[in-house]
């Protein structure tokens, strides 16, 4: 017996029985749609994720930051224990080997900023040059300063989008002068458009100056916020944030024992904590759809069950007439893999339909996995087979005479 | 075109083995319009089992169309049946959510070769039903019914027709119609095996072979058919 005509003797069979082979069709349906979901948005959650992280191009570099313990954000300079200093830095990047850049930040939070009649209070992060380098913070129009800006503490700033906005409206912020803590500085750029960093913090609403003129003309302290050093390669990373480590607890003088008085972190370690929530959270909903999936499959062997002991005397009449046991057994093993397969591409479609729906709706981020469809879709198969394999080899294995008596 | 030899048929109850068929030798020419009766319980449904390939004798010997048949597998036996044998019901068995020419096509789905719409058309033409072919079962009469099931026998030109009960489900007049139909095909050098307990439609067979406790007891063909004589006799 042809394959093609296997085939169409199922669809016949199921489309004899529309409703049974719909409620068939439902339990896989429902399964491969949840899977379609928890997976589309899943991904799109990672997605969202990695692409802040690229953002902040924090990959490739360690942070250390003052006190010990994992703190959110960055501590303002008048908070955090005065730990690390501009040495530091400096030995880090003499000593340590596959460090390719130490820069410092000094960041101070909730300063007052006026020009003009406005006024608005954001964070003020006093830089070395090549802060930017480490972590790109792109300019859209003026540039940012450089190393003689650095060396003469000169009174110039970048500004984040937001702030800008705050303070000019719509007029041109740049070769204007603001006042940070009644300070004048000149304005020479404002940056690019950035958004959110996955901690949640404003990467639009922020001041950059230089990190000598913050020290010595606004702080007034020596201390740093943060270290960002680069990293030669993104393999060297994680032995390199262990060396840092080692190295500052000698140069703080660390009894062994004592906790930290500082934190290093690696972006890639923050990656983990905050892609390992959501991805716990969707392989253990991936688990729940896949067990419906297998709720499906039993609701398929129960149905084709019933189908083929109601169906006794059409197997018969077909043995009768020349049909082998493996056309049999391929007839309903085909009903079986027809109902999940179709049950499987309409819960794609559906499953799609609604992370789009999230994605619009709820502002929930969704993103195609093309390879985790199929698998899906393969599953569903397969589900199909292995539960419609049993109810088919029962139809095989009767016997002529018996089935054509019904 | 059949020749069985000392065929048996036990049946497994529990530990017991229950004979339905003690030894039957029967020759049937081609062009044959034979029928086989007797009352129920005879054996005459588990012959006609295994006249038709659906069952296998327990001991004896069949010949069908020159092929021996006892011994070979299902998949053999499955291939006899779609080549050589056309079965007709007592309760038609049709499939009822296909069409009547649909139907008929059902033997030749399970051949590989083509022109299945055309061969189920001429068939179902040949037994009156051309302009029934987008007909479902339910919409036809019972003797339509069968006649559709007749020509789903006849499509793979068959070489035996075999009738089990044809006429036990119709009215007079449809038993009427369904047995000059075979009265038609015998004219047209069908070989015709009709089981059946009514005496009436049994008298419409050239031959008749009665059936009592699995054994013939009387064939009304001539004495000149040795085997035919024989039948019975053996243990």
């Amino acid at each position: 017996m042809k394959i093609v005509s296997t085939i169409r003797v199922s669809l016949k069979g199921l489309l004899a029985n529309k409703l049974r082979t719909f409620f068939m069709m439902l339990g896989v349906l429902i399964g491969i749609a949840a899977l379609t979901v928890i997976i589309s948005v899943g991904q799109g959650a990672k997605a969202q994720v990695m692409e802040r992280m690229e953002k902040l191009s924090a990959f490739g570099a360690v942070m250390v930051s003052p006190g010990g313990g994992v703190t959110r954000g960055l501590g303002s300079v008048e908070a955090v224990p005065a730990t690390l200093t501009a040495e530091d830095a400096q030995a880090i990047k003499a000593d340590i080997p596959n460090v390719r850049d130490v820069a410092m930040a000094q960041v101070k939070q909730n300063v007052a900023i006026k020009f003009e009649g406005q006024s608005t209070t954001t964070s003020v992060w006093g830089v070395t040059p090549n802060y930017v380098k480490i972590r790109p913070s792109p300019v859209a129009r003026g540039e940012f300063f450089g190393p003689e800006e650095q060396a003469s503490a000169a009174r110039v700033a970048a500004l984040g989008q937001e702030t800008a906005a705050a303070l000019f409206g719509d007029a041109d912020p740049l070769d204007q002068t603001i006042r940070i803590e009644n300070v004048p500085f000149k304005v020479i750029g404002i940056f690019k458009k950035m958004g959110a960093t996955p901690g949640g913090g404003n990467l639009d609403d922020r001041i950059f100056i230089p990190h000598s003129t913050a020290a010595r003309r606004l702080f007034n302290v020596t201390h740093l916020s943060q270290l960002a050093i680069q990293i030669a390669t993104r393999e060297q990373v994680a032995p390199a944030a262990e060396r840092v480590k080692q190295f500052l607890r000698e140069r703080h003088h660390i009894a062994p024992g004592m906790p930290d008085d500082f934190s290093v972190r690696i972006a890639e370690q923050m990656l983990g904590v905050l892609t390992g929530t959501s991805q716990t959270l969707t392989i253990f909903l991936s688990i729940v759809a896949a067990l419906s999936l297998l709720v499906g499959g039993f609701i398929v062997m129960n149905i084709m069950l019933i189908s083929v002991s109601e169906r006794t005397k059409e197997i018969g009449l077909r043995r009768a007439v020349g049909a082998r046991r493996r056309d049999i057994l391929a007839q309903f093993v085909l009903e079986a893999g027809a109902v999940t397969a179709a049950g499987g591409v309409l819960g794609v479609l559906l499953g799609l339909g609604g992370a789009l729906i999230a994605s619009r709706v709820m502002g929930w981020p969704a993103a195609i996995s093309w390879p985790a469809i199929a698998g899906a879709v393969a599953f569903a198969g397969v589900v199909g087979l292995v539960f419609g394999v049993q109810p088919a080899r029962k139809a095989a294995a009767l016997h002529p005479v018996e089935a054509l008596r019904g | 075109m059949i020749r069985m030899e000392g065929i048996q048929k036990f049946y497994k109850v529990g530990d017991v083995e229950v004979p339905a068929v003690r030894g039957v030798s029967l020759h049937i020419r081609k062009g044959e319009f034979m029928a086989l009766t007797g009352p129920s319980g005879c054996g005459k449904s588990t012959l006609m089992n295994l006249i038709g390939c659906l069952d296998v004798p327990s001991a004896g010997s069949y010949q069908l169309d020159g092929q021996e048949v006892a011994g070979l597998d299902d998949d053999a036996l499955s291939a006899i049946r779609n080549r050589k044998i056309g079965f007709v019901f007592q309760s038609f068995n049709l499939l009822p959510r296909a069409t009547a020419l649909e139907n008929v096509e059902l033997p030749l789905i399970y051949r590989d070769e083509g022109g299945i719409r055309a061969k189920a058309a001429a068939a179902l033409a040949s037994v009156g039903l051309a302009d029934r072919a987008h007909h479902k079962p339910t919409e036809l009469s019972g003797g339509q019914q069968q006649r559709v099931a007749i020509a789903r026998a006849l499509v793979t030109d068959p070489a035996i027709l075999l009738a089990d009960e044809p006429t036990g489900n119709l009215d007079t007049k449809a038993s009427e119609e369904v047995v000059a139909l075979f009265h038609d095909l015998h004219r047209q050098g069908r070989t015709i095996v009709l089981v059946t307990h009514e005496p009436d439609i049994a008298r419409h067979a050239e031959r008749v072979i009665r059936l009592r406790d699995g054994r013939i007891v009387e064939d009304t063909s001539d004495a000149e058919e040795p085997a035919v004589a024989e039948a019975g006799g053996r243990p």
